[in-house]
């Protein structure tokens, strides 16, 4: 893993140490390898006027929460969310609310790997050269620099298997605008997609990369660098909800 | 002549098909995995299933029959064992008067390649090869010995060579070639060839050692994603405190004897290998009239994918055991990270240890138990930790020494004479009981 998505993990946690929302990033691999969005709203299933789905490219994720976190900290620093204030307990799940009805779910955008001939499988694991032990590459240095490129998120097919198999009308990708995307379809195909059938899709893009998509792109790439910009792109997914047929 | 048209490269376990081939006069041909009867086919070429069981170096031999059942030809090719990437095997298609007149180049590499040339000569002189890879012989001259060599290379880069010798007072193939035994000395001398004398046997019968190496090792490692996490944190937090303290590179944390090599294996598969399955993982619908996107987007956490760990280990142990040096493998585990094997870790581990393969497992992650069929695990809590655990692989690997002995040996058919002590086959230390 690259240090930015090690860095992803430890913000995670921290964020939710800091929000008071443990239980779920302490349970175990099993349980964390399942569905996070079901946990927050634990219960019986809800009624879902409308579906958005949540695609985050795990690189996404440090800058994401790192507004988050800011935000909280804020909102503790002018009194408003002091611990234990019973108040203040709920407030992150009072934050960023959409209608009621509008359902949220996520789809991570990473599938685990299957080997497509079994026969072939140990040739296909990803291996280092050798490299000799000697003064200019001690043993520590390699077991810190030696890592495997990490393979890219599948985003527009996720964002595709979201309005298809999971139902949503709208798509939110979270991504940094940088990087490759591993996916077999094209991001602007599916948004085509998704629009012709009455839906929208959307590109969050966090950090500071810049945004390039092509002129021809139906895409609108919203810039994600603080609170006032996740704020308003929150707004629009409801307003889009608003204004839908 | 026998010969196999099935070349059995990759790690093989379960029932698999064989395909074998024979000179025209041999009326079946029966398959022996380990010395027992497996399969037989009618006729001079056919396919056979074979089982070839848990994971386990193995020994297939094709062995051609005439029509009275007498032993015509006999071949074999070991299973599960380092072979390189690429093998090739030099088939008879034609006889005149019992000498070979045309052989045919059957060649196959472990990656996926095309074959890109072959080479062909006889007493050092060149021979044409036809597209279908035949090498018609030129007359020669039967009372003499004739050594026909040929190389082949795939668009990979990865090359191959056979060599065949006939003729004179030959049999069809010859051979000669040395086999690297790891062993471990618990004794304070090295062994020389004339103190190991007739310490290892292979069948009961002694085996000739020529040479006995000692030296840095090869390691292989291997780590899923979680420990990979944790190591990189404590190798961070080490090297600034270091900086801050000292105002120098650190260069002696972590030692292991210089000329060691290193290589690490992943539980990834190749990007362009793994097939893309729209397999996505998929939460459950929350009402977010009810729970804002505030608390859903914190808690949002990177899934722990399924990872083949254990295949990992045993992909890595055959690497570990191309080596002629000193060797290991090291897996570094994170107990709650899910494996996807086809393989079970007693298995990979008794695989290991009949190759002469050390096998070390560490245990990195603040909670949950590693499987038990790993044997002794060693626990990584700290920086402190690894290094003791990096000292004691040190040490391991200066144990080890390399038995050359004469022929082509398994190492797993390889045992130590009873009355020798003081020396065992590397790795064999951490067998494994059957696994169920």
């Amino acid at each position: 893993m690259s240090a930015m998505g090690r860095s992803s993990l430890l913000a995670g946690g921290c964020l939710a140490l800091l929000l008071g929302l443990s239980p779920m990033l302490l349970a175990s691999a099993d349980e964390r390898s399942g569905n996070q969005a079901g946990e927050v709203g634990a219960g019986p299933p809800p009624e879902c006027a409308s579906r958005v789905a949540l695609v985050p490219a795990p690189a996404a994720i440090e800058p994401l929460q790192a507004i988050l976190g800011k935000r909280l900290e804020r909102l503790r620093s002018t009194g408003r969310g002091n611990e234990g204030d019973a108040a203040a307990a709920s407030l992150p799940r009072l934050l960023l609310r959409l209608d009621d009805g509008q359902c949220t779910f996520v789809v991570w955008p990473e599938t685990a790997q299957v080997a497509p001939d079994p026969e072939l499988k140990n040739s296909l694991f990803v291996t280092s050269p050798w490299y000799a032990v000697e003064p200019g590459r001690p043993f520590f240095r390699l077991l810190a620099d030696i890592l495997p490129r990490p393979s890219a998120p599948r985003l527009a097919d996720a964002a595709f298997h979201a309005a298809e198999t999971g139902g949503a009308t709208t798509v939110v990708v979270l991504t940094t605008g940088s990087g490759t995307d591993g996916s077999h379809r094209d991001m602007d195909g599916v948004a085509r997609h998704l629009r012709s059938e009455g839906g929208t899709l959307h590109l969050w893009v966090f950090g500071k990369e810049p945004i390039s998509r092509t002129a021809e792109s139906e895409l609108k790439p919203r810039a994600i660098k603080d609170w006032v910009a996740l704020s308003d792109a929150v707004s629009e997914l409801k307003a889009n909800r608003e204004s839908a047929p | 002549m026998v010969a196999f048209l099935t070349l059995l490269l990759a790690l093989t376990s379960g029932p698999h098909p064989v395909e074998v081939i024979a000179s025209g006069d041999a009326e079946r041909i029966v398959l022996l995995l380990d010395g027992e009867l497996v399969g037989e086919v009618a006729g001079a070429r056919g396919v056979a299933i074979i089982d070839f069981g848990p994971l386990a170096p193995h020994s297939l031999e094709a062995v051609a029959l005439d029509e009275a059942g007498e032993e015509i030809a006999r071949t074999r090719q070991r299973v599960n064992v380092p072979k390189g990437v690429a093998s090739v095997d030099l088939v008879v298609e034609r006889r005149r008067e019992g000498l070979p007149t045309v052989f045919r180049i059957v060649a196959e590499s472990v990656w996926p390649a095309e074959l890109t040339d072959r080479e062909a000569r006889l007493n050092g002189g060149e021979l044409p090869v036809s597209p279908e890879g035949r090498v018609h012989l030129p007359s020669y001259d039967p009372q003499a010995v004739q050594l026909l060599q040929v190389w082949v290379g795939f668009s990979s880069g990865v090359t191959a060579r056979a060599e065949v010798a006939f003729g004179g007072g030959f049999g069809e193939k010859v051979e000669t070639r040395l086999t690297a035994v790891p062993l471990v000395r618990t004794g304070r001398s090295a062994p020389s060839p004339q103190t190991l004398g007739a310490a290892l046997e292979e069948d009961g019968r002694p085996l000739t050692v020529a040479a006995v190496d000692a030296g840095p090792g090869d390691l292989v490692l291997v780590r899923d994603q979680q420990s990979q996490e944790v190591l990189g944190r404590w190798i961070q937090e080490t090297v600034q405190r270091y900086w801050r303290r000292r105002l120098r590179g650190p260069r002696d944390l972590l030692p292991l004897a210089a000329g060691t090599r290193v290589r690490f294996v992943w539980p990834l598969l190749t990007a362009n290998a793994a097939s893309a399955q729209d397999g996505f993982s998929m939460g459950e619908p929350v009402d977010a009239g009810e729970v804002g996107l505030f608390a859903t987007l914190a808690e949002l956490e990177r899934p722990v994918l399924p990872q083949p760990i254990t295949d990992s280990v045993a992909v890595a142990g055959l690497m570990a055991a191309e080596s002629e040096r000193p060797r290991g493998v090291v897996l570094l585990l994170d107990p709650t990270t899910p494996d996807s094997s086809e393989h079970s870790p007693c298995e990979v581990r008794s695989y290991l240890a009949r190759l002469g393969v050390p096998l070390l497992v560490w245990g990195t992650g603040d909670s949950g138990e590693v499987d038990s069929t790993w044997g002794v695990v060693r626990r990584l809590e700290s920086w402190g930790d690894l290094r003791a655990a990096v000292a004691d692989l040190d040490r391991s690997l200066a144990s080890q020494v390399t038995a050359w002995v004469e022929g082509d040996v398994g190492v797993e058919d390889v045992a130590i004479a009873s009355d020798v002590a003081g020396l065992e086959i590397a790795g064999t230390s951490d067998f494994a009981p059957p696994c169920r």
